[in-house]
């Protein structure tokens, strides 16, 4: 009797060691922050929504409105130094942004890149800037074209060639078809992450 | 106290593993539940193969190509190699300013199989000339056949109007289609210029009278005159696609400037229009009237192709 107990005790113990290891090993990955199946879904669905107002934005033609609502005369984004900290930008984009990201106490960035006089890459101009994203942050992405006609939302009077000519307060991107209508691609790219 | 060492103590014994084997139990349910939803998650993760981003790059593309083509057909000076030239290094450049963020991610897109669709402007800038061909007397003759389409037609009048009650025998131009179908718009001096407009074929009579002073300057695309709206001018509402002929009745009896563009190359005659800018004249010039191409997008799990237009208005 003694002894039966004693062996299943055993197993158990050893079970209940090797369980315990496995379910440790397990539960380390799936803190609240960090990158894991678990929270897939959860990034699935910000990528989306990102991806969501982005199309709308799109759609609307708030997206260009956004990239180049641009004060000529601060040589800013319209009411921004160096990009808005706790938000989206003042206008319908931003709006937008607000209610699908803000409200539901997730954090965003945008960062606009565009395409240099030689070719290359350049940017990040961070647009919002709320700070690092974690691990698990998610990307979306879409392009704006912009010709040398392209009025500034900020400054109506002013195009956003002219703009870039002005040479003390410039504009981000520089004209990269010389000689052609077409004046930049900016992609505007948000990072979306939970706080 | 309790005594350890009797048959109870085996009894204790035995609980004590109970409540480990129920506990283990608990832990394996959990171990079990946590692969579950770790499963599910595997199973129902976004299988993301990036269409909405080859989507995106199409969009894009198709969106800017036709404004940012569409500079090559300003001047007049201009070969048609030329002008096939300039647009190919404008999708270029479209093509890889949109390409950029997307070969970062180690995704080829591109624009190729371009088709570029040849298109003639047609012009009289001379305003006492009359209606007429460059070379020859003809006073009834067509501009130009199987255009397809035009566009961007104007017709600004400058006098020399046929004083007549009867429309049939003034200056009047026509645009007729595939399907026989005549639109007409007549001219002419009846106390005062007076626009008759018939179509299809006579059957339906719209007039501008009263709605302009002074000669009438007519926008045949937008349907316009002097302005203002006048909705039987616009022959594209009223005559269905595609066009085949526009012609000129009577062209000695007023006096015209005018520019159009159509989706032809040939022109009726070779001495109707001179080949090169006048003054004096009416001359033809090259342009790109509208362009398909390919989009190809291609990444490691998605290779996308779609052929796109790129024009002045929808594709037809």
């Amino acid at each position: 009797m003694r002894a039966q107990a004693h062996t299943l005790e055993a197993f158990v113990a050893g079970l209940l060691v090797l369980s315990g290891i496995v379910f440790a090993l397990q539960t380390t990955a799936v803190t609240p922050l960090s990158a894991s199946t678990s929270n897939q879904h959860v990034g699935n669905q910000q990528r989306a929504a990102a991806l969501g107002v982005l199309d709308a934005a799109e759609a609307n033609d708030t997206l260009r409105d956004t990239v180049v609502d641009w004060n000529a005369s601060e040589g800013e984004f319209t009411n921004a130094s160096d990009g808005y900290r706790n938000g989206g930008p003042p206008n319908a984009f931003g709006r937008a942004l607000n209610r699908t990201f803000r409200e539901q106490r997730t954090a965003f960035n945008v960062d606009l890149y565009w395409t240099d006089v030689n070719g290359s890459n350049a940017g990040p101009k961070p647009l919002v800037d709320m700070g690092t994203p974690s691990d698990d942050a998610t990307v979306a992405s879409r392009n704006v074209v912009l010709y040398n006609d392209t009025r500034l939302v900020g400054s109506p009077n002013t195009t956003v060639a002219e703009a870039r000519a002005n040479a003390s307060r410039t504009f981000y991107a520089p004209d990269a078809a010389v000689g052609q209508r077409l004046f930049n691609v900016v992609e505007v790219r948000i990072v979306v992450w939970r706080i | 106290m309790a005594d350890l060492s009797g048959d109870d103590a085996g009894r204790g014994q035995l609980l004590l593993v109970t409540g480990f084997a129920i506990a283990v139990a608990i832990v394996a349910l959990v171990l079990l539940l946590n692969t579950a939803i770790y499963t599910e998650n595997l199973a129902t993760r976004s299988v993301d193969t990036g269409e909405s981003d080859a989507l995106a790059y199409r969009d894009a593309v198709e969106r800017s190509l036709w404004p940012t083509v569409s500079g090559v057909n300003g001047g007049d000076d201009v070969t048609r190699t030329e002008r096939v030239r300039n647009a190919s290094a404008r999708v270029d450049r479209v093509a890889e300013l949109n390409a950029r963020r997307h070969l970062l991610e180690g995704t080829a897109a591109t624009i190729t199989n371009r088709t570029y669709h040849d298109g003639t402007r047609l012009t009289q800038t001379d305003a006492n000339r009359t209606v007429t061909p460059a070379v020859g007397s003809n006073v009834d003759w067509p501009m130009a056949t199987n255009v397809d389409d035009v566009r961007a037609a104007e017709l600004n009048v400058t006098g020399g109007l046929y004083s007549t009650t009867n429309p049939a025998e003034a200056f009047s131009l026509a645009v007729r289609n595939d399907t026989g179908d005549e639109w007409r718009v007549h001219v002419y001096d009846d106390s005062g210029a007076a626009v008759d407009v018939t179509y299809p074929n006579g059957t339906t009579t719209g007039v501008c009278s009263g709605q302009f002073s002074g000669p009438p300057v007519m926008n045949l695309s937008a349907g316009t005159i002097n302005g203002s709206t006048c909705s039987p001018l616009a022959f594209e509402e009223h005559l269905m696609p595609p066009y085949d002929t526009v012609s000129v009745r009577y062209g000695n009896r007023s006096t015209a400037t005018y520019e159009m563009t159509v989706n032809t190359t040939v022109p009726p005659s070779d001495t109707d229009f001179e080949n090169s800018p006048s003054a004096t004249a009416p001359y033809q010039v090259p342009v790109v009237y509208s362009m398909h191409a390919d989009v190809v997008y291609e990444s490691a799990e998605l290779t996308y192709r779609a052929r796109i237009y790129a024009g002045p208005e929808a594709d037809e």
